[in-house]
């Protein structure tokens, strides 16, 4: 199963790209164009998420059945 | 009276006690009764009397049962006891051994409740050292609550309307009645076994004081406190306050609230990506606007110090130079020209042929002036010169 896009990991660093590009005086041209172009892509796939979202329910025993499937790794 | 037995307080005592051991009716039985002149006595028994309007009964519940019972009996509390009738040989006293004890009725179950916080704020189950923060943005809530209660529809209808996002792990537990708080606790270790969640609802919907009652299970108000992952009760109704509440990381006044206060809003979220949007593309115009202006800088500061300049500057001394030697030569020119003219005047002046014209010619004899008579002879021929013209004449004759 390919790694869901976090959204909670999107919006943080979407966060911290908005506090480079305001702050960080030692940025290039070139490179504050590559955070902007990063940032842009993280909104748009954050948006979606939101737009596309509906809630899973999960019982606690599947949850417990794919942990142990998992390796007893917590997602 | 000779043959009438005779027996001692002891005999007495030891008899009745076996009539009343022997009696099965009241090797069990269950009592109630309002608690009167309670001893805690330092040795752990407990020493009172079970009172309603028309008596009164000794009795005592040892250590050893006393140290299982889940509050301290006070005087004025309601109670069902459940334990044997007996006799205290010492004192002849028939009273009523306890096993075990519950509160009856809203005022004990208030007087137990406030025992019970008394006793775990001590314990350190409340303080605030071990609260833990709720995460903003959880991918995993646990709801722990009855599967067929109102409370599941409430969190579940809120989640789906404000946090679509998440997912919920949902653990059906029994809320109320007998085995409802081990229930819990067993749901509470699950979850924290298998960090099944970033953040916990534990609750129910309203209720009377009897059926939120599991939530005040001391060991249940334990589990909340040590659980790893944040906990949010939202037990009742607003004005309900459980020991899970004081225990929790968050009380939330009722489970819908809970359901707001685990996750944030996505139309909060939504605009929160905007101002980021927003916020990226502010600073990189604005940069891009420093970048321009640098630009333009260099570009003015290469134009101000552009070999251009010094071009046309020695092009303007070229010119001015060339000019300056145009006037000069031009009067050198007229200085000349000026110069000549007089000469000519002044040679004009002394020219023979001036003369001419007012009437002299001049005598000319093979290409010479003739200054003298003694340079002709009779028969010559010359050249007579007028302004404009000459004639050939012959001399005829001379005189002197």
């Amino acid at each position: 199963m390919a790694k869901a896009f976090s959204f909670e990991s999107g919006i943080r660093r979407l966060e911290e790209i908005t506090e480079s590009l305001e702050n960080n005086g030692e940025l290039t041209l070139d490179e504050a164009l590559k955070l902007y172009e990063e940032g842009a892509k993280l909104a748009a796939a954050c948006d979606k998420k939101l737009r596309q979202a509906e809630l899973k329910i999960t019982d606690i025993s599947q949850a417990e059945a794919d942990f142990e499937k998992d390796g007893g790794v917590s997602q | 009276m000779n043959d009438t037995l005779v027996l001692t307080v002891s005999q007495l005592n030891t008899y009745v006690k076996s009539l009343l051991d022997a009696d099965s009716n009241l090797n069990n039985i269950f009592l109630t009764g309002e608690i009167s002149n309670c001893t805690l006595h330092r040795s752990g028994h407990i020493y009172f009397s079970l009172k309603d309007s028309g008596g009164v009964i000794k009795a005592v519940m040892f250590s050893s049962r006393a140290s299982r019972l889940g509050f301290l009996p006070e005087n004025g509390m309601r109670v069902v006891a459940r334990g044997r009738v007996s006799l205290y040989e010492r004192d002849g006293a028939y009273q009523f051994y306890v096993d075990d004890m519950r509160a009856e009725g809203a005022g004990s179950l208030y007087i137990i409740f406030e025992q019970l916080k008394e006793k775990l704020y001590h314990e350190g189950v409340f303080s605030d050292e071990i609260k833990q923060p709720i995460p903003r943005l959880p991918k995993r809530i646990g709801v722990i609550t009855s599967p067929t209660g109102a409370a599941l529809r409430d969190i579940l209808n809120i989640l789906s309307r404000r946090y679509p996002i998440g997912e919920v792990v949902f653990c059906p537990v029994q809320v109320q009645g007998s085995g409802a708080a081990e229930s819990m606790i067993d749901a509470l270790k699950r979850l924290n076994g298998i960090r099944g969640a970033d953040v916990i609802i534990l609750g129910r919907g309203g209720g009377s004081i009897e059926d939120l009652w599991a939530f005040n299970d001391e060991n249940l108000a334990r589990a909340v406190a040590a659980s790893e992952i944040p906990v949010i009760s939202a037990v009742g109704h607003e004005t309900d306050y459980t020991l899970c509440d004081f225990a929790s990381d968050m009380r939330a006044p009722t489970p819908s609230a809970a359901a707001e206060l685990a996750a944030d809003d996505i139309m909060s979220l939504a605009g929160e990506i905007n101002y980021y949007k927003n916020a990226m593309l502010a600073a990189v115009s604005a940069l891009a606007g420093d970048c321009r202006g640098e630009l333009e800088r260099c570009k003015n500061c290469l134009v101000r110090n552009s070999p251009a300049a010094a071009v046309h500057d020695g092009m303007q001394r070229l010119d001015m130079s060339l000019s300056r030697m145009n006037a000069a030569l031009n009067d050198l020119l007229r200085n000349r020209r000026a110069a000549l003219g007089e000469a000519v005047a002044r040679l004009r002046a002394l020219s023979p042929l001036d003369v001419l014209s007012r009437g002299y010619s001049i005598a000319e004899k093979g290409g010479r002036a003739v200054c003298s008579a003694s340079e002709l002879r009779e028969g010559d021929d010359i050249d007579l010169k007028f302004s404009d013209g000459s004639a050939v004449c012959r001399v005829t004759s001379i005189s002197r």
